[in-house]
């Protein structure tokens, strides 16, 4: 009974905290651009998240290897070291973009001071990764995210075309000339970028070993891995349904974080606009601290220095000091008024440029039979593991032209 | 590690150019204003359905317009720099002129 407790409660948690505001607004955005054209980039990059979550977190469970160790192992020091430094630079871009959208979310739930809104927010934030042993941070952030639900509970309301929602499962090219054509290739790099970033398998990994999994916790590895991400992948194809249901036939492009809340709003209230934004700020709670937690995870495994959160700070002082600096660094940018839609649009971009070089060392150290023994990856997920490299590898090199062929996805 | 460095400083260089909008614009990028325009003027409408309503708080509806208002402001500086190209002159008038309009329309709101 305490195992099926805890295996759903694993679910729940990877459920509600796989959504950021990466993913809100990008999947709004294309909804709203393309209506359920871009269905398939949600299909695709969730079956490429499942297979490496659940390859680091084999990894971590058989070798008690987290994601930066085996990173130094497979790219060298030269290699390893860009990126460590590329991934810290996009945990700390991506937690300012989060902070920011806390404040904006504070703003509207209360009508507070943005910058009252941001300094407290953090302040808040800090306290409890500072307090909370690590279990009960993902427990409290991932929870909280499941009010996310009233997301998918109005697209349904608004009853959309299932058939139109079905045929968007399959890729087609729009026909409307080639702005529409590189536009279309933004948003679906930009989607699949949002859905594989990178800092969700760094805290995956790094809470593996958080949680002392052993090789026995495979299958709930996989079961949390699979479950978890296809539901949070259902509550991403809601938001996008809401896009193109809402803002498309207006001619509205969601440029703003407070309009990504609207589309609850209109069929269902109040409460539900309340509930909403409750979603939406514990979303980018999460995603803050899991990217200055990752900041301090990433650099003392990459050095070999004790690292952990269910250790005490003086124990650890150098990842404490990290996770902490970050947050901080990340106030110092979201206070300067950088809008955080502004800096999500360039960490999702970044993200995926980086992206095979956090994904390369995960497959090659999952296949490896030396180090996995019977738990190496077998044929068929192997060969999808390849597949999906190759498909991240072609997103990473066109994302940044067609991030300045599009001028950042304006219509 | 010096190329390395230079590889990075020309991405953000070509990044960071990407991201911006020439100040001369030309029927394409005026289309695209003009797509900005109507996006703003369409959700305003969206909300005037939601306060209708009563299906948002007067704290979200406030807090939301302002940042309306803030999107049409910065629309219609960055269309008031805007130089145009050759036979796209009066085409950013217009869109200076519809700009304006909106700003305005929004500041009234926000006075009521």
């Amino acid at each position: 009974m305490k195992r099926i407790v805890q295996l759903t409660l694993g679910i729940m948690t990877a459920l509600g905290g796989f959504v950021d505001l990466g993913q809100i607004v990008f999947t709004m955005q294309a909804g709203a651009r393309f209506g359920y054209a871009l269905l398939w980039t949600i299909g695709l990059g969730a079956i490429a998240i499942i297979l490496y979550m659940e390859m680091c977190g084999r990894v971590a469970a058989v070798a008690h290897k987290p994601v930066f160790a085996v990173v130094r192992q497979h790219l060298g020091s030269r290699l390893g070291v860009l990126t460590l430094v590329g991934s810290n630079l996009l945990n700390l871009i991506t937690c300012a973009a989060e902070l920011g959208a806390i404040a904006i979310v504070l703003h509207l739930f209360f009508g507070i001071n943005e910058r009252i809104a941001l300094l407290g927010g953090t302040l808040v934030l800090g306290a409890m990764v500072w307090l909370l042993r690590f279990q009960w941070i993902e427990r409290t952030f991932g929870l909280s995210g499941l009010t996310m639900i009233v997301f998918a509970v109005a697209a349904w309301k608004l009853r959309p075309d299932w058939g139109a929602v079905a045929a968007g499962l399959v890729p087609r090219m729009p026909g409307h000339g080639s702005t529409d054509v590189l536009l279309y290739a933004y948003f679906a790099v930009g989607i699949f970028s949002a859905l594989l970033m990178e800092y969700e398998v760094h805290f995956y990994s790094s809470g593996a070993i958080e949680e002392g999994w052993t090789a026995k916790d495979l299958p709930e590895n996989t079961i949390v891995s699979t479950t978890g991400i296809v539901l949070g992948s259902l509550l991403t194809c809601a938001l996008l349904i809401l896009g193109a249901m809402v803002f498309l036939p207006d001619g509205i492009f969601p440029n703003q974080l407070s309009t990504t809340a609207l589309p609850v709003a209109l069929p269902m209230g109040k409460l539900a606009l309340k509930v909403a934004l409750l979603g939406i700020l514990a979303c980018v709670a999460s995603a803050a601290v899991e990217t200055a937690l990752s900041a301090g995870y990433n650099v003392c495994q990459f050095c070999d220095i004790k690292w952990g959160k269910n250790i005490p700070p003086k124990e650890a002082p150098v990842f404490t000091a990290l996770w902490v600096g970050t947050l901080i660094v990340a106030l110092f940018i979201a206070i300067t008024g950088i809008k955080p839609l502004t800096l999500v649009n360039f960490s999702i971009m970044f993200g995926m440029v980086m992206m095979p070089l956090t994904y390369y060392p995960i497959l090659t150290s999952a296949r490896d039979r030396t180090l996995m023994g019977e738990h190496a990856t077998k044929n068929v997920q192997l060969i999808l593991g390849w597949v999906f490299f190759g498909v991240i590898v072609i997103a990473a090199v066109a994302a940044f032209p067609l991030m300045i062929l599009t001028h950042s996805g304006q219509p | 590690m010096k190329s390395v460095v230079w590889r990075w400083l020309a991405l953000a260089l070509l990044f960071v150019l990407g991201c911006s909008r020439s100040s001369v614009m030309d029927h394409e990028q005026l289309a695209s204003e003009r797509k900005q325009l109507h996006s703003l003027d369409a959700e305003t409408a969206l909300l005037d359905r939601i306060i209708a309503t009563k299906h948002a708080t007067p704290t979200f509806v406030h807090a939301h317009a302002e940042y309306l208002r803030r999107a049409s402001h910065e629309l219609a500086q960055q269309l008031g720099k805007a130089r145009a190209a050759p036979g796209a002159e009066a085409e950013l008038e217009r869109l200076r002129a519809d700009a304006t309009r909106l700003e305005e329309r929004f500041i009234a709101r926000m006075l009521l």
